[in-house]
């Protein structure tokens, strides 16, 4: 059960998968890592810990949430962190935070965003140099962590309203979909320099999510209507712009979004709504991914099971042999289907992310 | 009591007898016993307002009969022919209708409570029955909490004699009545109701302890409950009305049974649901938004397109956000409708026209230009070009001529003409009734908010219609300008409710109301404690001074103040000394000079010397009476001058010594205003002369 060289306990499966899937991990909601074996706290962080407890249990969701949760966390670990003697910072650091990623992939698969950030974390730590001292390095790395937050998340979101907003006119009707934390900050921004239009926020099981953006953009004051995705095709005549949200934007051009996303992309398609989405250049990656099947997340099964007037759907699944539940979390969007890319550096068409990679490469 | 009982029991058999044969019956109340809807009710009773284009007491009817009720009485009042030609003419009143309605007349009903013992003296109800409003909105399906009240009368042998259905929504919901209000302590497990209370115009909440000790692990106290006013009752609920003649209302009820529960042994309970509707419309407020609930489909099944009244021509189409249109509307050229509209057969509207979340009857006419924003018009109105109506109500027959613009929370009664060229203050309510028909002495008070128009036409007014408040063509009459009063009561009695906006910005305004009610608090009774034992000794000295009561007499009723009221005898120097410094103010008012003050003040105190005296008696006292003074005058700055004189004289009367004095003045300034008031120079003075004879007496003694 341990995994030799990080000390690391491995998740176990839950239930029954469907076998298109097989290869991907699927875990309970009910039993957390941290509760099913005692992990040393030496070996992990306890703020380590309490993220990926929170990543576990979907207290902090969403790609934006996740990967600055994941950065203050480091931070809280480098701050507490004192160089062992013989030993070099730049390198024991890294070897460091080794077993504590590989415990937070097992709360919860990373995300693109996390990845690169973690990717930025371990340059930093190696850029730094051997003469410096140890307060130094740590007030060194903080700022880092500080600056990468704020240039690529809050710097980037207004940048990214500023673009979008001049997308946003009077009268248009917006569809969008989940809670995109990015989204939900143009629509308000919008909303502030007083753009007149309509927003729908289509929704969809388990995770209902839209209800939170609902609820903030009602709270803001901006007219709102809520649908299911199932009744997206009757909602889209009255559609004028479809503003989505984006997990991780892949290589080859391919939107990595909620679950869902693809769906309503190819639905304004048809309809011939232009799609946008919104996405900051943190996100992208450099993966190649063309279905949804190769890489992807199962969330816990037993989210599909509704309590409906006292009586429990799909209660004693695990006894039907012949039934498999598959919660998927991401899918991918074909490029075809996106008219445009917001992102801070500009609207570009989806074609343009490996441009973008390579750019951002030659700064770094 | 014991022949009641024996007829409880009787039934009781015979009930479970026939309790699956039994039908479900029903009591409707078509009549609210309040004056909430005038003018309006005062042509058609409430139970007959459309909501939606349909009388209000139809969807009581029908969620009645979908809930099972196979027969209903309906008890009218107030218009009883009205309600009964309309129930006649509908299809409650066919042979086919699977609920079959007794109408019940009767001008002598006052309240629910008359009506209950009627139901108890004819002797209607044989089984549990359900009890409602004429103007009851929901699609709650109440089998289930049928379901639980009769297990509940089962298992406990008739305890339980009333089930009150509420729906969950949080506070501030839109649905939620603000005058029905209510915090609700029930036992979780058994949903017993243990304490019932309206929280409207509370501040302070008060639970007997007695709820907490009833020995149930766990217990609710709940304020997201929204009254539906639907109550499943026992055939006891109206012996027990009957029994207690004083109960008028349900609320009554409630709180009768819970205090004698240990008594009788009856209980209430509470069923809560989450999801269904279920609204009661009881005044204009709410009467907004269960129509807007309506149309936007939140009563389903019961939808403006159903007609389930089944009547010819009353069906509507509906279409995308929420459009509902009738048979033969004619809509002009660039009119939009935005959402949420329902228009009724017949009706045409001009062109560019801009409706929103509006409703309007059968038969209407509306011009060119017109704006319609929430509002509620009837049948048969007729709209001229370029008007603007907003969140109003226009009743059957009114006719807005040109230009008119109706601000918000407008109400124009039946057959009224308004226009052209005018523009309603929010709040007006328009009537064909003039207003001294109901309330004579009412006159000076509408006359006074005439205009010069007005009182130039004084004595010949009578019938004639001012045209400054109805416009050059206009008929009829201001009801009433609710809006304005301040009054809580005026304000409770009004059209539209207490609460006219909901928004955030109103919670700022009512904390400034707050404050004016603390004020207020002090005058009245029963608040504080220390506040209502201050009035006392107030009222005990102006008589001791009044009727020449000797002051040990007056120390007495002050001691036994004190007993009664918990104060300590710290407080009650305090008090004491408030009181009688206060005194001039309090009969003369407080535009007093200080000589004036001073002049009334130092009789008294030379009057009330022998009362001082009683309780001033150690060094602390002394102490605290000054400082009691020094906290008067630092409050009434404009007399601070009068204050020497006042010291001078306690220490003449030898109510204070002068040693205490001095120490008071030397040690007991804490702060820059008290620090101010003992630069004061008369009281420099004084303190210098005190020092000074202070130093003469002992060299006197030495």
């Amino acid at each position: 059960m341990w995994n030799k060289s990080r000390d690391i306990p491995l998740r176990s499966d839950y239930g029954y998968k469907v076998s298109l899937f097989s290869h991907l991990h699927q875990y309970s909601r009910k039993a957390p890592l941290t509760q099913q074996l005692s992990i040393p706290s030496t070996v992990i962080h306890p703020s380590i810990v309490r993220l990926g407890l929170q990543y576990s249990q979907g207290i902090v969701v969403g790609s934006n949430a996740r990967s600055v949760a994941l950065l203050h966390a480091f931070k809280q670990v480098i701050r507490d962190y004192t160089t062992p003697p013989n030993e070099e910072l730049a390198r024991d650091l890294v070897n460091k935070l080794k077993p504590y990623i590989s415990f937070l992939n097992q709360c919860r698969p990373l995300s693109a965003s996390m990845g690169n950030a973690i990717k930025y974390i371990k340059k930093e730590i190696s850029n730094i140099p051997s003469q410096f001292k140890e307060e130094e390095a740590k007030t060194k790395l903080q700022t880092c962590i500080d600056r990468y937050i704020k240039e690529n998340v809050v710097l980037a979101a207004k940048a990214i309203s500023k673009y979008a907003i001049e997308k946003i006119s009077d009268g248009d009707v917006i569809l969008v979909y989940g809670c995109s934390s990015l989204v939900n900050h143009i629509l308000c921004e919008a909303y502030d320099k007083s753009r007149k239009f309509r927003v729908i926020v289509v929704d969809s099981r388990p995770r209902l999510e839209g209800r939170e953006a609902l609820r903030r953009l009602v709270q803001r004051g901006i007219s709102c209507t809520y649908v299911l995705i199932s009744a997206l095709s009757y909602i889209l005549p009255e559609v004028s712009k479809v503003f989505l949200g984006a997990h991780a934007l892949l290589a080859n051009g391919y939107v990595m979004s909620r679950v869902g996303t693809s769906q309503i992309a190819l639905v304004a398609r048809t309809f011939n709504v232009p799609v946008l989405v919104c996405c900051e250049t943190y996100k992208f990656c450099e993966r190649v991914q063309t279905d949804s099947f190769v890489s992807n997340e199962l969330d816990d099964p037993d989210d599909l099971m509704v309590t409906r007037k006292g009586k429990t759907q799909l209660e004693n699944w695990h006894d039907v042999s012949s039934l498999g539940l598959l919660n998927l979390v991401y899918d991918v969007t074909p490029p075809d289907f996106v008219d445009l890319v917001i992102t801070d550096l500009g609207m570009i068409p989806c074609t343009s992310v490996p441009v973008v990679l390579r750019v951002k490469n030659l700064e770094q | 009591m014991s022949s009641r009982g024996g007829k409880q029991k009787k039934g009781h058999v015979t009930s479970e007898q026939e309790e699956e044969e039994q039908p479900l019956q029903a009591v409707l109340v078509a009549d609210s016993f309040n004056r909430r809807f005038f003018p309006i009710s005062k042509d058609q009773p409430r139970a007959l307002l459309p909501l939606g284009n349909v009388a209000m007491i139809d969807y009581t009817l029908e969620f009645l009969t979908s809930t099972g009720v196979q027969e209903t009485f309906v008890f009218c009042c107030w218009m009883s022919n009205k309600i009964k030609d309309h129930l006649l003419k509908s299809k409650w009143c066919r042979p086919t209708s699977p609920n079959v309605v007794h109408i019940i007349t009767s001008d002598l009903y006052r309240s629910l409570g008359d009506v209950l013992r009627d139901v108890d003296a004819k002797n209607l109800v044989r089984n549990d029955f359900i009890l409602v409003y004429g103007d009851v909105v929901s699609n709650i399906d109440v089998s289930q909490a049928l379901q639980e009240h009769r297990h509940r009368r089962k298992v406990d042998k008739n305890i339980s004699v009333m089930t009150m259905v509420f729906k969950e929504s949080s506070p501030g919901h839109k649905s939620r009545c603000e005058e029905d209000d209510v915090i609700v302590a029930m036992d979780s497990k058994s949903k017993r109701v243990l304490h019932y209370q309206k929280t409207q115009g509370l501040k302070k909440l008060q639970f007997p302890m007695n709820i907490f000790q009833h020995g149930s692990d766990e217990f609710e106290i709940r304020h997201d409950l929204l009254d539906c006013h639907i109550s499943i009752c026992s055939p006891q609920v109206a012996e027990l009305f009957t029994d207690n003649f004083d109960y008028q209302t349900r609320n009554d009820f409630v709180r009768g049974i819970l205090v004698n529960e240990e008594i009788l042994g009856n209980q209430i309970h509470l069923y809560v649901t989450q999801d269904g509707y279920g609204a009661r419309v009881s005044n204009l407020q709410m009467y907004d938004s269960v129509s807007s609930d309506m149309v936007r489909r939140w009563v389903y099944p019961l939808t403006p397109e159903a007609n389930f009244t089944d009547q010819q021509g009353q069906g509507c189409t509906h279409s995308r956000h929420n459009v509902y249109r009738g048979a033969e509307v004619s809509l002009g050229h660039g009119s939009q409708m935005e959402e949420n509209v329902l228009i009724g057969r017949d009706t045409s509207i001009g062109a560019n026209c801009h409706i929103s979340n509006s409703v309007i009857g059968n038969n209407c006419t509306i011009g060119d230009n017109v704006v319609l924003d929430r509002a509620h018009m009837w049948n048969n109105v007729h709209i001229s070009s370029n008007v603007e109506i907003h969140q109003s109500v226009v009743c059957d027959g009114a006719v807005v001529k040109e230009a008119v613009h109706l601000n918000k929370q407008c109400v124009l009664a039946y057959n009224v003409v308004i226009g052209p060229n005018l523009s309603l203050p929010e709040g007006t309510v328009v009537s064909m009734h003039h207003p001294e028909e109901e309330e004579e002495d009412d006159d000076d008070e509408f006359l006074s908010d005439d205009q010069e128009v007005g009182h130039s036409t004084d004595k010949t007014r009578q019938k004639a219609f001012n045209p400054a408040e109805v416009g050059p063509e206009g008929k009829g009459y201001i009801w009433k300008a609710s809006m304005n009063d301040t009054e809580d009561e005026e304000l409770a009695q009004c059209l539209w409710g207490l609460v006219l906006n909901p928004d955030p910005e109103s919670d700022s305004e009512s904390e400034a109301s707050e404050e004016s009610q603390d004020r207020s608090r002090s005058v009245s009774p029963e608040i504080d404690d220390v506040n209502a034992f201050q009035l006392e000794v107030l009222g005990t000295l102006q008589r001791g001074l009044e009727e020449n009561i000797v002051c040990d007499n007056l120390v007495l009723e002050i001691n036994s103040l004190k007993y009664a009221y918990n104060i300590t005898l710290k407080e009650v120097m305090q008090i004491l000394t408030r009181v009688v410094l206060e005194y001039p103010f309090q009969q003369q008012g407080t535009q007093l000079t200080t000589l004036q003050y001073t002049g009334s003040l130092l009789p008294l105190l030379k009057t009330w010397s022998p009362v001082f005296k009683n309780y001033i008696k150690r060094a602390q006292d002394h102490l605290d009476c000054l400082s009691a003074v020094e906290e008067l005058f630092l409050e009434q700055d404009t007399h601070q001058t009068a204050m020497v004189k006042v010291l001078m004289k306690m220490y003449q009367l030898e109510i204070l010594e002068e040693e205490a004095i001095l120490k008071w003045f030397s040690t007991g300034a804490t702060n820059d205003k008290s620090r101010q008031l003992r630069k004061n120079q008369g009281l420099q003075k004084f303190i210098q002369w005190l020092k000074e004879a202070e130093d003469e007496s002992s060299e006197e003694g030495e």
